[in-house]
């Protein structure tokens, strides 16, 4: 029944491809909080909510600030027997900063800071005038992709796991105190997490698109 | 009919005559080489693009090589220096009776990127044999290696905390060891191949 | 409406009115503004704790970086910030963010220096640092005065930076004598403490260095307390032999100085006092200058003659009492009212105000009254000879008869001049002479020729034909006198002791041509430590023992301390003679010298103790003979001359028996002359 036999352009843009597993849907204007599901996979296609891209957008400029603390405030500090050390995130990237390995700092400094930052300011700069009700900025559709492509690879989530664990190694040999930037990278997290909750791509690729 | 409702009802793209595009959903026609609202190439749902899985997954594995044989930490302790790597923490963890922790480094830093070699392998691999069955549990499978994929970064997470933080000068202090880079790479290439992997083959098999 | 329309009022342009800006934002905002909130807080809260920020200048920052420590009684109270240099690029400058809660205290009277691993001869120090690294620390009191924040570090660390830990004393001395920097203080041997900030006074003519002395051990200390120089090592003979004294290996390197009380009755030592640090413990022990004495009055004495053999140190007498020390030997030369130069010996003498019977604490104006009012009365600055051989100088400050009138120059400079008098006949070579003069003196040697012929001629009278006539008890009486005389003989004593004297006038002779030489020696100290180091010490050294032991031995007999103090001085100062005599290879002869005194002596005694018995036989024999020949008739030639035979022999030995108490009474006379 969901048959389409001679599509022409105007019905494909009616029309949703499954990307998981290729099959076709109807596009629906959803009202908000619904969430469209492809039939075959289960995979989430669409699920618009009211005010998302302006949630999208708070929620970035959320994530910018935690960041900016979290760079310059001290990370972690351990001491043991008298001696004690510090290290901000940036050190944290440093790490590797030495001899062959040093392209793997920047790839660090990359995954933990530079990605997460810029997908911050790429949303921003997408959603604020979807958000005003205002065509999308020149370029959007690139600076939008780049969003999507590069999302696995920004892992501040990971590195904070990534931290827990190495607390725990370190929790026996020396006393740790956590500093701002932890906690600031603790909630940055959670920021990420709920503006991934409000960002649906397809209902976002469909506002970009109605130039 | 007692096949999967999904099989008998749905149309596909590729049946329709379409191309889909995997970044934004959007349907063009088949000739369509670039889609037009994202910019996104679009891909034709055959083998061909295994051969991408196959040698992101390639190189992975040969950098998962050095990244056992060389040290991942090396721990220097009052001018002792103590060159631990994956395998050999996790066996030091057990010598030591410490075997829930041993059991949780083994199956974190060992088993899980194995596992996620074999289960590429395994997709690609058998994708190209199926006829639209078993869709959902290989599906399922390709999710856990791309969500996994990303957090087997945690160990060079920690080798950079551990690395940055325990620098007590002669009483302890810890540096990265060459596999630390080996395991990042060798991580970047599993995730990359399975990133490449179209998860459309698994639900459509190959008309080759 | 089919014609064209009048234009009527048109129509106004409406737009939708414009919601207010408030209700057009979204509450979702409140989710970054409060993130904005909270991280502006936790950077305004750590730019309001970040601290003070002062500059400290370092000649030498080795292990220094950002983030080095800053810390106090070892706590972190603040950290580097920045590494820089100053203006002029000779220091290296420090910039230190000092937490906020001690900056208060950071002020006028703080110190700061670096703490690094030290390998020294004293050990390993702050080991910790190898460890942690370099770290800064500072010490400041719990007083705010006078905020600062431009500070020059200390080179090295402070000898301590907090009072409270023990006391800080300073210690004046002629020269360093091989101390340095950081040197220990060692109390029976144990470090106590330590020195620092080596310095020259004020004018130059003395060091100062500070001590610490850490508690409890600064208990210790009162104002009776005498610090000595340990530095190096010193070899002495003394009764147990020689002995090489290195107080510790840190001694060796950096010179160290040793304390002890040696009387009681001192007060309590305060922050800052001042001691004297004399050259050696003899010297911290017998010194007539107490340890709070570091700066006696001093005066300028002008010799004529020369005033060799005297030396710094020297004792300076005051009418026969020790009172003081010379301190410096210089030659002034000054011109006469003709204009010809000559020069004199400048000796600098240090007086000991309570040793003059002035009050302990007389300033240096008291002292120099005193003494101008004793030079008025004849009181005049002489050399003296004194020891064995008067071998040993002081200065003599004594009333000397019929004197020029003379003053005191009191505007002399450096020190007011003490005039003074030509030296004592008593010199060395005389007094010398004069021990040999009175052993000569001694009718030994006529006694002895006297008792030899005596017993010559009772052979001669046993051996005459007519003795052989008398009777049998004659006979018998003729055969114990002979055997008498033959245990005389046997015994040798007469021999021996003329033996004896001959060789003491040899050894001394050539002593006195030894003596001339010997003062060059002592002169040159160079020549003395190569002496130590070419002598064959096992060989000469047992030689002076038994010489040192037998001067002991007299020393502690009962009796001796009734002696008077110069001879005790002089006994002591044989000690030290003899060691100048062996370096000078004198030491062989002088050895010779006592040892054949005291052969004589021994045998003399010896021989003394049988003499009252000697001399009763002698009566009983002579008793016997009158009786004899009495029976036999007056005026026989044989009698006669048996009987003033019989009688000289008598006297004889009875004169022996005089010198022999003599010597017995008072041997000490006998050997040295006094
Ligand atoms: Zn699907
Ligand atoms: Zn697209």
């Amino acid at each position: 029944m969901a048959r389409v036999p001679n599509p022409d352009l105007g019905d494909l843009r009616g029309l949703i491809a499954c990307p998981r597993c290729d099959l076709l849907h109807h596009t629906q204007q959803l009202s908000d909080g619904e969430r469209a599901k492809c039939a075959r996979c289960g995979s989430l296609l669409i699920w618009p909510r009211t005010g998302a891209f302006l949630h999208v957008v708070a929620f970035s400029f959320t994530g910018m600030i935690l960041m900016i603390g979290a760079i310059f405030f001290p990370f972690l500090k351990i001491s043991a027997q008298g001696l004690s050390h510090e290290s901000s995130i940036f050190g944290v990237a440093m790490a590797f900063s030495d001899g062959w390995i040093a392209p793997l700092a920047l790839a660090v400094l990359a995954m933990i800071v530079a990605l997460p930052v810029f997908r911050f300011a790429a949303l921003i700069y997408t959603l604020w005038p979807l958000a005003n009700g205002r065509p999308a900025y020149r370029h959007s559709t690139t600076v939008f992709r780049l969003v999507e492509e590069l999302q696995p690879w920004a892992m501040a989530e990971i590195f904070i796991i990534g931290t827990a664990v190495a607390l725990v190694k370190v929790a026996g040999l020396a006393s740790v105190s956590l500093g701002p930037a932890f906690w600031a990278f603790c909630v940055l997290i959670i920021v990420i997490a709920l503006k991934n909750s409000f960002m649906s791509n397809w209902t976002i690729w469909d506002a970009i698109s109605q130039k | 009919m007692g096949r999967h409702i999904a099989e008998i009802e749905a149309l596909t793209a590729t049946d329709a005559g379409l191309i889909g595009c995997t970044r934004c959903g959007r349907v063009w026609p088949h000739a369509h080489v670039e889609c037009e609202r994202c910019g996104a190439r679009l891909h034709r749902v055959d083998r061909h693009g295994l051969q991408a899985v196959w040698a992101w997954w390639l190189a992975g594995l040969i950098f998962y090589i050095p990244a056992n044989v060389f040290p991942m930490l090396v721990t220097d302790t009052f001018g002792s220096l103590q060159k631990n790597t994956i395998v050999g923490g996790a066996l030091e963890l057990w010598k030591h009776h410490n075997y829930g922790v041993a059991a949780i480094v083994f199956v974190a830093s060992i088993m899980i990127p194995i596992g996620k070699f074999i289960a590429v392998a395994y997709l690609a691999i058998i994708v190209g044999n199926e006829k639209r069955k078993g869709g959902h549990p290989h599906l399922l499978l390709l999710e856990v290696v791309e969500f996994i994929g990303r957090w087997s970064m945690i160990d060079v997470f920690v080798v950079a905390i551990l690395s940055a933080l325990v620098q007590l000068g002669y009483v302890a202090s810890i540096h990265p060891g060459p596999a630390a880079a080996s395991f990042a790479l060798s991580v970047a290439f599993t995730m990359l191949s399975a990133q490449s992997f179209d998860p459309r083959l698994i639900w459509r098999g190959t008309k080759e | 409406m089919t014609e064209t329309p009048d234009p009527g009022p048109a129509e106004l342009k409406t737009s939708a009115a414009k919601r207010p800006i408030w209700s057009r934002l979204s509450i979702i905002w409140i989710v970054p503004l409060l993130a904005l909130v909270v991280t502006l807080g936790v950077a305004w809260k750590s730019f309001a704790d970040r601290g003070e920020l002062i500059h400290i200048d370092f000649k030498d920052a080795t292990g220094v970086e950002v983030g080095t420590p800053l810390k106090f009684r070892d706590v972190q109270v603040g950290k580097v910030e920045s590494v820089g240099f100053t203006s002029d690029l000779t220091q290296v400058r420090l910039g230190v963010r000092v937490d906020n809660d001690v900056a208060p205290y950071v002020d006028n009277d703080a110190k700061f220096w670096l703490v690094r691993p030290e390998v020294s001869a004293r050990g390993i120090e702050n080991l910790g640092t190898v460890l942690s690294g370099t770290y800064l620390e500072g010490f400041w009191t719990n007083k705010p005065s006078g905020a600062r924040t431009q500070f020059t570090g200390l080179e090295r660390p402070p000898l301590s930076p907090d009072p409270s830990k023990g006391t800080i004393i300073e210690l004046r001395a002629q020269d360093a004598g091989g101390i340095v920097d950081g040197a220990p203080i060692l109390y029976h041997g144990i470090t106590v403490g330590h020195l620092q900030n080596l310095r020259l006074n004020k004018d130059g003519s003395g060091v100062i260095v500070d001590a610490f002395i850490e508690a409890p051990h600064n208990k210790l200390l009162t104002t009776q307390t005498r610090f000595w120089n340990t530095s190096g090592f010193s070899v002495k003979f003394d009764t147990s032999g020689l002995s090489l004294d290195v107080r510790s290996l840190a001694t060796l390197v950096q010179g160290g100085v040793e304390f002890d009380t040696f009387t009681s009755g001192g007060d309590v030592v305060k922050n800052q006092d001042t001691f004297r640090l004399y050259d050696s413990q003899d010297v911290a022990k017998n010194s007539v200058f107490e340890s709070d004495q570091v700066d006696p009055p001093r005066y300028t004495l002008l010799f004529d003659d020369p005033v060799q053999g005297l030396e710094v140190g020297s004792k300076v007498q005051v009418r026969g009492v020790e009172a003081g020390e010379v301190t410096a030997l210089a030659i002034k030369v000054s011109t006469d009212s003709t204009g010809q130069s000559y020069a004199q010996q400048q000796v600098t003498i240090a007086l000991s105000p309570d040793r003059l019977g002035l009050a302990r604490d007389s300033d240096e104006k008291q002292t120099t009254q005193f003494i101008e009012s004793q030079v008025v009365n004849g009181l005049r600055a002489r050399i003296a000879s004194v020891g064995l051989l008067g071998g040993t100088k002081i200065i003599e400050l004594t009333d000397v008869p019929d004197q020029p009138n003379e003053k005191m120059n009191l505007d002399a400079k450096p020190f007011p001049t003490i005039p003074t008098a030509p030296p004592t006949a008593n010199d060395l070579s005389q007094s010398a002479k004069g021990v040999f003069n009175r052993i000569e003196g001694l009718p030994i040697e006529k006694l002895m020729n006297s008792a030899i012929r005596t017993l010559d001629s009772i052979s001669a009278v046993a051996e005459n034909e007519n003795t052989r006539k008398v009777p049998e008890e004659l006979s018998g009486l003729l055969n114990q006198l002979r055997s008498f005389a033959t245990d005389l003989n046997d015994k040798g004593a007469a021999d021996k002791t003329v033996a004896a004297l001959d060789g003491v006038t040899d050894a001394a002779s050539s002593v006195l041509e030894e003596i001339d030489g010997l003062h060059e020696t002592l002169a040159s100290a160079d020549k003395a430590a190569q002496a130590i180091a070419d002598m064959p010490l096992g060989d000469i050294g047992d030689k002076i023992d038994t010489i040192l032991a037998d001067i002991n031995g007299l020393l502690n007999k009962p009796g001796t301390q009734d002696l008077p103090q110069s001879l005790n001085q002089t006994l002591e100062q044989t000690a030290a003679i003899l060691e100048q005599l062996r370096k000078a290879g004198a030491a062989d002869k002088l050895n010779q010298t006592l040892a054949a005194t005291q052969d004589a002596a021994a045998s003399v005694s010896k021989a003394a103790d049988r003499l009252p018995e000697l001399t009763q036989r002698l009566d009983t024999l002579v008793a016997q003979a009158q009786g004899l020949v009495s029976t036999y008739g007056q005026g026989s030639n044989f009698s006669n001359e048996t009987l003033t035979t019989l009688r000289e022999l008598r006297r004889s030995i009875t004169d022996i028996g005089a010198v022999a108490r003599m010597i017995e009474r008072n041997p000490r006379a006998f050997i040295l002359g006094r």
